[in-house]
């Protein structure tokens, strides 16, 4: 296998980790508990821009051909935690204005103007961001600290995505098996009687937000740490139903469906169509993985709206009336059930 | 006072604008319960057929009536046909948003992929002016508000003086007082589709005529804009869509003024935040539990 | 609760005072003057004709809407205003007039999160060690399979809820609310659509809940129903009370007669 072979795969390889922490978060967030976050991409875009701003050195550092706030040029790594940080706390205002009891199809449309805004604020505020043109030139995390060639780089970055990914599966199935997790379904399932049950939906909303938000912050930041560019025209509204698709496609509600979604959508769909042959005007594929994207969700939702790998239900097994010790709860691999 | 006299007539013609796809967003709502999540980009397919059936003819009756025929058979063929199948099999409400995204998808980057991500002159913009106290207003905006009063009073005497019009506000209220009306509640939706799309594509060719080129994004970068007119004047109701127009007209160009060229927009959207938070329902909606807005 | 609170609930034999509520509809006053108290370890019964305002009387008691005036007392404390959530950390449990079930789960899932609001189900819980909660979590899953067996609905437990008949989703709401043992069980009409063998069944289980001490209101529509199994009776009419006593005291109220029970109401 040649060198730049590898070199594809590897990179293939880091985007895919990106994507898998990104679409991980979003499920809690949409598949867990049922919120319709169509500003998602603000997130990942938010932790972007922190990861951006913590490690570049301030705009005169480089001759100010960009003008943005910040550039405190910290190392590894404080951009990245900076970057979830910053995911889990734009969750507040977000979830302030959008997670009130609206129809859900309101609701979408609430966070499709929010990701509007943000995109129209990021252009139009030159100061903050450098505008339309964005960041260039991030400083990559861990460059020098251990001896090596541009594809040993590579290797290093795709390490550090690997933990990245193993923290995020960590997380997500931490909370999904947990009584809290519970609780998120039930809240998709109806508010009114987790009210009735003493619990506070909207309380429970923002505190899986949060979460979602700071995973999606950290995807945000490896991406940018991976790729050293950053504008508003990587992170425009449709970006955060290439997710949702995943979602819809792979199966919601489990981590083995999100795999599944973020190795057809953003990697299968787009990722792999670049490689092709270009025809037509230069971006006119990038047109046509948007068609594909729509024409998936379309097909998936009439066909499959449970995804290829659906919700797994959690069984119990009825103990016997005699106490057993102290292990008393059973609760075995369940069965892949259509969850219609 | 130049900058004040500006600041109204642009309103009004930025409300002329707004009001006539508004109407047609709100009203195709208000009969069917669906939030059409696609009409920007049936407003940026109108657009485009018009340019290519009329052969880029500068006529702009020709180019009302060929973008207002074009928006009306999209929309019946992606409200009635597509979305409406979806309803029958039983989609939540959640996964009907999702379709007219995926549609507003395959519509706007199919146009790109077809027509190229070019921005067209639109052939039937004009170019004479007219001078008003100091304020220079082109020829294709004053025809803009002319067209939009006719417009609304159009919408206004099929609402109130027909059969149809009584079936669709019928249905706006309670779909079982359709069939009263003798009017199947099938050829309501069907309407609400054919009207709200043909007041979409005469927004379309308003827009081009304004802005004076349109491309692919055109339909999806003023859709939000429009949406907030609807909602802030209680969706579903057309004349709330008009008063809506109105307001979003006049603040987002006092924004753009006032503050920056590029806060007009986003002076349109942040109205639309508000109006979600504070008020879903709007300003005119009459009863809190309207339309379990409200979940 | 405070320590005083607690001692005048223990001795004071009313649990529920509601005084005066009033509630305004977009012009409509669907409530306008409640006034009655439940008793403790009674089914309260709570019936009148179609748009009386019962049903609104329990959303205003559990907090689901906003009385435009009036007071809730539940064991000495102020409720009236709270949120839903809130007033069920009273010890106040409510049902819907629609059976509303977790569809998306499981019938015993949907016993467990009627368990009483606990420390393990946080998401700082769930980001810590199994450890923490695993010991509690498997007290509320044997709790529930109890439950279970009383009614008799063993073989359902890992069925989703949304596949279940209306009176089987029904049971499983009335069992995810005893799941909390609450102070105060507030019924929506409990028997709706659920065939009538089955509702003898549930009332013979409401009522060894009421000997255990458990206290309940209740609306109910079937008049047999609220002849076996409440007492004292509230009438509703037209957003007042009209009046509170024994089925046979109403009966012979006729007031109560003309309103709901001899001429047009009842079934």
């Amino acid at each position: 296998m040649s060198t730049g072979m590898i070199f594809y795969l590897s990179g293939l390889a880091i985007l895919l980790g990106i994507n898998l922490i990104a679409i991980w978060g979003l499920d809690l967030q949409f598949g867990l508990a049922g919120i319709n976050n169509f500003a998602y991409i603000v997130f990942q875009a938010a932790g972007g821009y922190a990861a951006a701003l913590l490690a570049l050195k301030p705009a005169s550092a480089y001759g100010s051909f960009e003008t943005y706030i910040g550039g405190f040029n910290l190392p590894f790594p404080l951009p990245l935690i900076g970057a979830a940080a910053v995911g889990g706390l734009l969750a507040v205002p977000v979830g302030l204005i959008a997670l009130q009891r609206l129809r859900a199809d309101y609701q979408a449309m609430a966070m499709l103007v929010l990701s509007l805004i943000a995109t129209g604020l990021a252009q139009a505020q030159t100061g903050l961001v450098n505008g339309p043109a964005g960041l260039a030139l991030i400083p990559q995390p861990l460059v020098g600290a251990f001896p090596s060639s541009p594809l040993g780089y590579h290797w290093i970055f795709l390490g550090l995505t690997a933990v990245c990914c193993a923290l995020t599966w960590w997380v997500a199935r931490g909370i999904s098996r947990s009584p809290y997790g519970r609780l998120l379904r039930a809240v998709r399932e109806s508010e009114s009687a987790v009210s009735a049950l003493g619990r506070n939906p909207n309380a429970l909303r923002m505190t899986v937000l949060i979460a979602g938000g700071a995973i999606a912050g950290l995807s945000g930041g490896l991406l940018v740490e991976y790729v050293t560019a950053w504008g508003p025209s990587s992170w425009l509204y449709p970006e955060t139903f290439l997710f949702l698709t995943a979602l819809i496609v792979g199966g919601k509600g489990n981590l083995a469906g999100g795999a599944l979604g973020a190795l057809i959508v953003p990697i299968g769909i787009v990722e792999l169509t670049r490689r092709l042959p270009a025809f037509g005007y230069p971006g006119m594929i990038d047109s046509l993985d948007w068609v594909a994207i729509g024409a998936c969700l379309l097909l998936f939702l009439w066909f499959r709206p449970n995804g290829l790998i659906p919700e797994r239900k959690q069984m119990f097994r009825e103990r016997s009336t005699e106490r057993t010790g102290s292990r008393m709860r059973e609760a075995f691999a369940g069965r892949r059930t259509e969850a219609r | 006072m130049t900058l004040l006299l500006g600041i109204v007539i642009f309103g009004i013609y930025s409300a002329a604008l707004l009001a006539i796809g508004g109407v047609g967003f709100t009203l195709q709502f208000g009969v069917t319960n669906v939030l059409n999540l696609s009409f920007g980009s049936i407003l940026t397919a109108s657009i485009f057929l018009e340019y290519g059936l009329t052969g880029h003819s500068t006529n702009i009756w020709i180019a009302m009536a060929v973008g207002a025929a074009s928006g009306a058979v999209v929309s019946l063929l992606i409200g009635h046909v597509v979305v409406g199948a979806y309803i029958r099999r039983g989609a939540s409400g959640f996964s009907i948003a999702m379709v007219t995204i995926a549609i507003s998808l395959m519509l706007q980057f199919g146009l790109e992929a077809i027509q190229g991500p070019d921005i067209y002159a639109y052939a039937a913009s004009t170019n004479s002016t007219m001078n008003i106290g100091g304020v220079v207003v082109s020829s294709g905006q004053l025809t803009t508000i002319i067209v939009a009063v006719v417009a609304m009073a159009a919408v206004h005497l099929l609402l109130r003086m027909t059969k149809l019009g009584l079936a669709m506000r019928a249905t706006a209220a309670d779909v079982t007082l359709t069939r009263s009306c003798g009017v199947s509640p099938a050829r309501t939706r069907a309407v609400a589709w054919l009207v709200s799309g043909a007041l979409c594509g005469l927004c379309g060719v308003f827009l081009g005529i304004g802005e004076g080129s349109f491309s692919s994004t055109t339909g999806s970068d003023f859709f939000i804009t429009l949406a907030a007119a609807a909602v802030l004047g209680g969706i579903g109701k057309p004349y709330g869509a008009m008063l809506g127009a109105l307001v979003i007209g006049i603040t987002s160009q006092a924004a753009a003024a006032v503050i920056s060229p590029s806060y007009k927009s986003i002076a349109a959207w942040i109205i639309l935040i508000a109006v979600l938070v504070v008020r879903p329902q709007g300003i005119m909606a009459e009863f809190a539990a309207e339309r379990e807005l409200v979940a | 609760m405070t320590a005083e609170s607690q001692a005048v609930t223990q001795a004071s034999a009313t649990l529920l005072r509601v005084a005066g509520l009033a509630c305004h509809f977009g012009g409509v006053l669907a409530v306008q003057d409640a006034t009655f108290d439940v008793r403790r370890a009674t089914i309260t019964g709570l019936i009148g004709p179609n748009g009386a305002g019962k049903s609104t009387v329990i959303d205003l008691i559990s907090g689901r809407t906003k009385p435009t005036r009036g007071s809730v007392r539940f064991g000495g404390a102020e409720i009236v205003g709270k949120r839903p959530h809130q007033v069920a950390r009273h010890g106040i449990v409510r049902t819907f007039q629609q059976a509303n079930v977790f569809g998306g789960l499981t019938v015993l899932e949907n016993l467990l999160v009627g368990a009483r609001p606990w420390r393990g189900e946080s998401i700082a819980a769930a980001l810590g060690p199994r450890r923490a909660w695993s010991g509690r979590e498997a007290e509320i899953v044997d709790l529930a399979w109890d439950l279970l067996r009383r009614f008799g609905l063993e073989a359902i437990a890992n069925e989703y809820a949304r596949e279940l008949s209306g009176g089987q989703r029904r049971l499983v709401e009335l069992m995810r609310a005893l799941m909390a043992r609450p102070k105060l069980l507030l019924l929506d009409e409990p028997m709706a659509g659920v065939s009538p063998s089955l509702a003898l069944s549930i009332a013979d289980r409401l009522m060894e809940l009421r000997d255990d001490g458990m206290t309940m209101l209740m609306v109910e529509h079937e008049l047999r129903l609220v002849e076996k199994l409440c007492d004292p009776v509230v009438v509703m009419a037209r957003g007042t009370v009209l009046a509170e006593g024994s089925m046979a005291e109403l009966q012979s109220n006729q007031e109560v007669v003309d309103a709901y029970l001899g001429g047009g109401g009842g079934r």
